[in-house]
């Protein structure tokens, strides 16, 4: 069984987000970018799942500009096999990501897409779930498990009360949560090695796909500091400053 | 600015004067006498441009009688001094900032060896030096009178200098103020001696005068200990340390409160936690109206806005702080918390200090270098055209020469071996009391991280072929030091029978070896490795024996002043000491040794595992290999020349400048020369 694995590049997670000062997004300019931590995720538990004898290759794409091959080439240095770079500088929504990656599938022919629940960006966490009804595959969201049996999956997903696990048929879109793995380094000799690696070239034109965006940005902003504490003097005061003006009693 | 923040940057009046923020530069010594006035005035404008509200001079002597001899102080002595002081103010002022100076007449404190004027103070004492043969004189009247002239005089040539506020310093049992006030010195049975008032006069009478030469011009600070920790006749906050303070409440227009001794008030972080001296010093504010200012090794914006808020203190006095990182009111002020390089606690700045040596830090490279080589804390010149850099190693020389050459524009990629990220930094941070140590990745990784040219690579174990592979155009190795564990130290350079292949490294102990329940540490570093090691083991229930071969423990401790609590440490943990005890073999039967000074052997040392604790060696196969393949490299850091944490910063960042190519190429940076024939 083929895996197919996407990557995102997205601001490094280490890096503290500014807004840009005309409020219309995020300032990228100069900017470390690295690949979405759940991603990372997704090609751990592909290249688990290969070294367990359950597939026979990993396959990574990514869609985004030219610089999106270094997070490929970090996917390849992990251990994927190859990778396809869908190159484009427009802004992708979810549904063109996932329509994209659709005819990536229709080519490739994986048994199991393994998407990131969300990219630590916009933090749409809606690309897996569009992309299983484009297919019509069955999908595990949020998968803390997986374990690949005949013809099925077992999924154990992170839900609002704990645990939920479920069967699905292949073939099948899972999206990847935090306690799923953890996944390995990229190590600077396997990097070395991954400019060896396979990467296809390929643009939202060649499978069809208008990109043009359907959401508009009103306005981007910072949350809000923290105001300074207060010191009280009673109990009853406190009491008072919680139920007045806290509004939390 | 951040709200919860913004009481740090309230103006504060002091007396005439008005202190642009909370932030105070404290006096302390910058290895840096009168006779580097240029190096010193870099350290402090530096501090002036970094934000701090009052920067101040450290300890300054008022006249010839006041003799710290080969210490390198300051002094205010005549008017040929001013100029200096006066050139110093003008570079503080011009960023706004507020100047103080500490003048201070020694007393007991000083040696008279250097002006050959003798000690003098109360009583016919010994100077508080036991192991140097001088003497003090008691002072007469006429003594007293002279005094408080040269008080007098000195606070007119600080007041010439442009200084804002004078101190009138009585703390550290380095004042002849102190001498006369505490009972443990003055034996005298005159107006000056005998009861707290009369012990009292002299402190007052010099505040009182100080005040009237001060005038409306300059504010006058009391710098005073309100509670000793150690020493005879000790005064303490529940007695006359109090009874000063109430004494003198509101005579002074700032109090600036501390702990005595000097190695008390100047606590390490393997003894002391950010804020320590709160429990000492809380009740100044209750006792007087006037502004207090304090110390603590703050390097926490909350801690300091805590002490405010909670009445504590109305100014943050900082040392070490201020030396780790001279633009700390600056990044608070911009929301950038987390930029800031906080102290570690290890008084490397203390040590060379007693040493005679300029200040040095190992957080902060660019200490005692602004003016002499043009180093800037916070400002790299950029590089012509962006290159390549691979470094191997990320300890602390190659994360520091990493952020220099990311600074400048470089590309950088740091391979490191382990699966952690920071060397020595991350692995003796776990060692128990060494925990700030790793403060020096915490920085550094922080800052690399943010950077788009950086690339930071663990578990990225890497050869010659690699990195010829790679094809860096520099190559810089900080690939480090294993400790050696054949038993060559520091006092024996050659091999201990029986200690090859028997004993476990520092390096062993931090991997995790199999350790027996009795263990003999042997220690010929003389630094914190034994020690940390002989507590650490100890919390986790080994019985620790901890040999060396010097006549104490750990002889480099007693300059960063932690020796007597380290033996205090080890004593509480219940690790067996053995000073002058020279190792000879080990055995089955344990530790063979002999007595350091005369040779006699001693009885053995029973334990099952020996750690020992020599000296390190720099792995060198990869910089041979890349020789041998004709590839170009530098060596940094321990690589080059094993030593403490602040050597490895400092090589890491001398050898990245020297990459940028500003630096002198026959090595010989700007020095001040004395003035011939005057």
């Amino acid at each position: 069984m083929k895996i197919l694995v996407t990557v995102k590049r997205v601001v490094d997670y280490n890096v503290k987000i500014r807004v840009k000062t005309d409020g219309s997004g995020v300032e990228l300019t100069n900017v470390k970018m690295s690949m979405n931590p759940f991603d990372e995720i997704s090609v751990e538990e592909a290249l688990r799942l290969k070294e367990a004898g359950k597939a026979s290759e990993v396959v990574v794409v990514s869609i985004g500009p030219a610089k999106a091959e270094e997070t490929l080439r970090t996917a390849l240095a992990m251990g994927a096999d190859r990778a396809i770079l869908v190159e484009t500088d427009d802004v992708i929504e979810p549904l063109a990501v996932a329509k994209i990656v659709k005819g990536v599938v229709e080519a490739e022919q994986p048994g199991l897409v393994i998407v990131g629940k969300q990219a630590i960006d916009d933090d749409s966490n809606q690309t897996g779930q569009m992309l299983s009804a484009l297919l019509g595959w069955a999908q595990g969201t949020f998968a803390s498990k997986v374990e690949i049996g005949d013809g099925k999956a077992q999924v154990t997903r992170e839900v609002d009360g704990g645990l939920q696990t479920i069967e699905i048929k292949l073939p099948a879109v899972v999206t990847t949560d935090l306690r799923l793995n953890e996944p390995r380094y990229a190590s600077l000799p396997n990097i070395m090695k991954a400019k060896k690696k396979p990467l296809d070239k390929k643009t939202p034109a060649d499978f069809g796909v208008d990109t043009t965006p359907r959401l508009k940005v009103l306005k981007t902003e910072e949350p809000g500091g923290r105001k300074a504490g207060i010191k009280v003097k009673s109990v009853a005061e406190l009491v008072d400053k919680l139920k007045n003006e806290a509004g939390l009693l | 600015m951040d709200p919860r923040y913004s009481i740090l940057f309230e103006p504060l009046k002091i007396g005439p004067v008005t202190a642009p923020n909370r932030f105070v530069s404290m006096p302390h010594a910058i290895g840096h006498s009168y006779l580097m006035p240029n190096g010193a005035i870099g350290i402090r404008e530096t501090r002036a441009e970094g934000g701090w509200g009052i920067v101040a001079m450290h300890l300054s002597e008022i006249d010839p009688t006041s003799d710290l001899a080969g210490l390198p102080y300051e002094r205010l002595w005549d008017e040929g001094d001013v100029a200096a002081h006066a050139r110093s103010v003008e570079r503080i002022h011009s960023h706004g900032a507020l100047a103080s100076i500490e003048l201070a007449h020694t007393g007991i404190r000083s040696r008279g060896i250097s002006t050959g004027y003798p000690a003098m103070g109360p009583s016919v004492v010994p100077i508080l030096k036991p192991d140097m043969p001088f003497m003090a004189k008691a002072m007469d009247k006429e003594d007293i009178r002279n005094l408080r002239q040269m008080y007098r005089a000195a606070t007119r040539r600080a007041k010439a200098a442009g200084y804002d506020i004078v101190y009138v310093y009585a703390s550290h049992e380095a004042s002849i103020l102190w001498h006369f006030l505490s009972p443990a010195y003055n034996f005298r049975t005159d107006e000056y001696g005998g009861s707290f008032e009369n012990r009292l006069r002299l402190f007052r009478e010099v505040l009182e005068e100080t005040k009237d030469e001060a005038g409306d011009d300059m504010a006058v600070a009391v710098r005073f200990a309100v509670h000793e920790l150690s020493g005879p006749k000790r005064i303490l906050n529940s007695g006359e340390g109090r009874d000063v303070v109430e004494a003198l409440a509101d005579l002074p227009d700032l109090w600036d409160v501390n702990v005595s001794s000097w190695s008390r008030d100047s606590g390490t972080a393997r003894y002391d936690a950010e804020g320590f001296q709160e429990e000492f010093t809380s009740f100044v504010k209750q006792v007087t109206g006037k502004p207090v200012l304090g110390v603590g090794r703050f390097t926490s914006p909350d801690a300091m806005v805590s002490q405010i808020r909670r009445g504590v203190l109305d100014l943050i006095g900082a040392a070490r702080p201020s030396i780790a990182d001279p633009f700390l009111p600056a990044k608070i002020r911009e929301g950038r918390i987390e930029d800031i390089r906080e102290c570690i606690g290890c008084n490397i700045c203390v040590a060379v200090e007693t040493i005679g040596v300029e200040l040095r830090c190992t957080q902060n490279p660019t200490i005692s270098e602004e003016w002499r080589r043009g180093w800037h804390p916070e400002k790299i010149p950029a590089a012509g055209n962006a290159k390549t850099v691979l470094i191997v190693g990320s300890g602390p020389a190659g994360l520091e020469a990493a952020l220099v050459l990311a600074k400048a524009g470089h590309e950088v990629t740091v391979a490191e071996r382990a699966e952690e990220m920071g060397g020595r930094s991350a692995r003796e941070a776990r060692i128990k009391g060494l925990a700030s140590w790793g403060r020096v990745k915490d920085y550094r990784l922080y800052q690399l991280q943010q950077m788009p040219n950086v690339n930071l690579y663990p578990g990225s174990e890497l050869d010659a072929d690699g990195i010829a592979e790679f094809g860096a155009d520099h190559v810089l190795l900080a690939t480090g030091a294993p400790w050696r564990g054949d038993g060559a130290g520091r006092t024996r350079l050659t091999p201990i029978p029986g200690f090859a292949g028997a004993a476990l490294t520092p390096d062993d102990v931090m991997d995790g070896a199999a350790i027996a329940h009795s263990v003999v540490i042997y220690d010929d570093d003389h630094y914190y490795m034994a020690n940390a090691l002989a507590a650490d083991l100890a919390a986790r229930g080994h019985a620790v024996h901890l040999v060396t071969p010097m006549p104490s423990l750990s002889a480099w401790m007693g300059h960063t002043l932690e020796q007597p609590r380290m033996v205090a440490e080890m004593k509480a943990a219940g690790v067996r000491m053995y000073p002058n005890s020279v190792a000879t073999g080990w055995s089955g039967e344990g530790l063979a040794v002999s007595r350091g000074d005369t040779g006699e052997a001693l009885p053995a040392i029973a334990g099952a595992t020996l750690v020992a604790v020599g000296t390190r060696l720099p792995d060198t196969r990869l910089g041979e290999a890349l020789t041998a393949q004709g590839l170009p490299y530098r060596t940094i850091g321990d690589a080059e020349c094993p030593g403490i944490i602040q050597g490895a910063v400092y090589s890491g960042h001398r050898h990245a400048r020297e990459l940028l190519g500003t630096e002198p190429d026959d090595r010989v940076f700007k020095r001040e020369r004395p003035t011939l024939f005057l």
